[in-house]
């Protein structure tokens, strides 16, 4: 019987193991691992616990500061420090400085550091995300980044894998946010629960790598342990062109695909030619609708950004619909590019500046508002928009306060007419 | 080991965020993240549970992210053990991971009503309710996850796996390859900082000193 992408992933690189079936426990070596200024100093203090003189590899390691960032009080700034300093005494390559950072799941394939055929952990649950370059990635705690800095292994079990094909061409305002959320709608915040999503078909073969990337995102808002899109010619060519910007240590890398007689738990199949612009409403990222069930809800925040939607043309999205628009006048409009290269490109093509003249704000990198983090909490009873990936209670400030998820076209839309809206009502 | 303790229900679905709201991820000390416990899902749940105290829950309890924190909160409230319907697999994980013991049982999970008194026998992974004869078997951990947990979590198994001269000896300095510039940079960063002190105020500054050394000596 043939193997899944992810089960070729983990086998190849398993310790110890000539074949793996669902429910196998291993120990595997991984490709890279990190963690961020809120999951990577308990890492590092359990590392240094070990009293181990060495990490296992110096240029394998990610401390990517981002949640707190630029430092918001006292207490983020000394945690920031914990992974500053520890780069500098272990001799840590990859660590990213303000002004030189982004948002750890936008930054590293951007930098060309995870590739296809990886097998790479986070302390972060969005380290789904780089499946979308047909890697095995997932994510895990910070004890668990510690023994990887220490050992560059990790403990695994093996997935099942779900099969999620995804037929038909888009409409207009469709895209990979929307794809992802009507298949979280489908399957439930446990769906795919302890599974390795896999995301096939011609939709997914004409999808962007940012939609990918999207899609791949919000894997783990259904509970799975991980989503994956076999490499292509996009995925390729994108890896390439990062090598040759970035040069980073790591040139090569290895394509799998499944077995045409590869087992899955399930197969589901969706046709999406005629699926509109949906929104995921409070308070559970499946709590899915089509946006038109949802206008004349009023919303006093948006934010446009994130690991899920923060990438180039996200804001060329939200531009096209800005333009020449004015955000409502009890709305705030909150745009957060997810890396300083995007935040370069979005001023250079003249998005920054429609975000900007439409009344909205236009901020450095940073996951901010996404968490409740920093840089645009929501009062009592106020209600936001976001191209976020949560909207648990109080998800992005008060415990009383409500969000609504979206692509970023309709995010932009609500910012103007200030309700939940769609580009045509503008 | 046994466990006793008195029952603390939720539903399903209990995500991270409710469990220790990222408003206090800011710190990592489990002192300060457990006077936070569980506060989105029932702000009183720290002053009502006592030392030993049962979380039982229904399905994919611990959904959402990947903070540690999470059971970290839930361990350092004195919570002896969580029981649930099924786990979300981060959580799941984090919780092997630093020792604090977990169940799996629809029974239990549908059966326990709040402030039901409980027993809960550690290594055969039995449940029973105080004075009855009825047990719940959790699920089985495989050899490997039974491990760690006996072991006290995934640290320890880690530190038998580093041979001597792998270690740090005391009074060496930490082996780095690392230009000297960048050994630099951390020097620059205290000097800030030390300059900075003098503008916060002094009451507040000797707080957060001592804070630090409590820390510290937890260690």
């Amino acid at each position: 019987m043939g193997y899944t992408i992810s089960e070729k992933i983990l086998l190849s690189h398993a310790i110890g193991v000539k074949d793996i079936a669902p429910g196998d426990f291993l120990m595997a070596k991984v490709d890279f691992c990190f963690g961020n200024d809120i999951t990577a100093p308990i890492a590092i203090r359990e590392f240094k616990s070990l009293e181990k003189a060495k990490v296992f590899n110096q240029n394998r390691i990610g401390l990517i500061p981002d949640h707190f960032l630029p430092a918001k009080d006292m207490r983020s700034a000394n945690q920031v420090a914990i992974l500053k300093d520890f780069a500098a005494e272990y001799g840590i390559s990859n660590y990213f400085e303000v002004g030189r950072m982004g948002v750890e799941h936008a930054l590293l394939p951007e930098r060309g550091l995870i590739m296809p055929g990886d097998l790479v952990i986070g302390a972060d649950s969005h380290t789904c995300t780089h499946g979308a370059l047909g890697a095995f990635t997932s994510g895990v705690g910070s004890t668990d980044l510690a023994y990887a800095m220490a050992f560059g292994e990790c403990w695994l079990k093996v997935p099942e894998s779900i099969k999620l094909v995804f037929t038909g061409k888009p409409r207009k305002w469709v895209g990979g946010k929307d794809l992802i959320l009507h298949a979280i709608g489908d399957l439930g915040v446990s769906g795919a629960h302890y599974s390795s999503m896999e995301f096939t078909g011609d939709t997914i073969d004409k999808l962007s790598m940012d939609d990918r990337f999207t899609m791949c995102n919000m894997a783990i808002e259904a509970g799975a342990k991980n989503g994956i899109i076999a490499p292509d010619k996009t995925t390729e060519s994108y890896v390439k062109a990062a090598i040759r910007k970035h040069k980073p240590q790591r040139k090569t890398f290895k394509k799998y695909m499944s077995d045409k007689d590869a087992v899955y738990s399930e197969v589901r199949e969706y046709n999406i030619s005629k699926l509109e612009p949906v929104v995921a409403a409070p308070h559970l990222p499946s709590n899915v609708k089509p946006v038109s069930e949802l206008k004349d809800i009023k919303v006093d925040q948006v934010v446009i950004g994130s690991c899920t939607n923060g990438r180039l043309s996200d804001m060329k999205e939200a531009a096209a619909v800005l333009r020449n628009k004015k955000v409502a006048p009890d709305t705030r409009l909150i745009v957060i590019p997810a890396t300083q290269e995007i935040y370069t490109e979005a001023v250079k093509e003249g998005y920054a500046e429609i975000f900007v003249k439409a009344g909205g704000v236009f901020c450095t990198p940073s996951c901010g508002p996404c968490l409740g983090g920093h840089m645009g909490i929501l009062a009592k009873g106020e209600t936001a928009i976001a191209t976020t990936n949560r909207n648990f209670v109080g998800r992005m400030g008060d415990p009383e306060s409500f969000v609504y998820l979206s692509n970023p076209a309709i995010a932009a839309a609500s910012a103007v007419t200030g309700k939940i809206a769609h580009p045509s009502d503008l | 080991m046994r466990l006793k303790g008195k029952v603390f229900k939720f539903g399903n679905d209990i995500n991270t965020d409710e469990i220790i709201p990222a408003r206090y991820l800011d710190t990592s000390d489990p002192a300060e993240l457990a006077e936070h416990c569980m506060e989105d899902a029932d702000k009183n749940f720290i002053k009502k549970m006592k030392e030993g105290d049962v979380i039982v829950a229904g399905e994919n309890f611990g959904c959402g992210s990947s903070r540690e924190h999470a059971p970290v909160a839930i361990k350092a409230a004195g919570v002896s053990c969580v029981i649930a319907k099924s786990f979300a697999r981060i959580f799941y994980r984090n919780a092997i991971n630093i020792g604090l013991p977990i169940f799996t049982s629809i029974e239990a999970a549908e059966t326990l009503k709040q402030g039901d008194r409980v027993v809960v026998s550690v290594k055969k992974g039995e449940i029973s309710k105080a004075g009855q004869k009825k047990v719940f078997k959790s699920e089985v951990y495989p050899d490997f996850i039974r491990d760690i947990i006996e072991k006290g979590g995934l640290m320890e198994i880690a530190k038998e796996k580093i041979p001597a001269k792998d270690k740090i000896k005391p009074g060496d300095k930490v082996k780095a390859e690392v230009k000297p510039k960048a050994k630099a940079k951390p020097k620059a960063v205290k000097k800030v900082r030390k300059k900075a002190k003098p503008k916060a105020k002094p009451g507040k500054t000797a707080k957060k000193k001592a804070k630090k050394r409590t820390v510290k000596s937890k260690k």
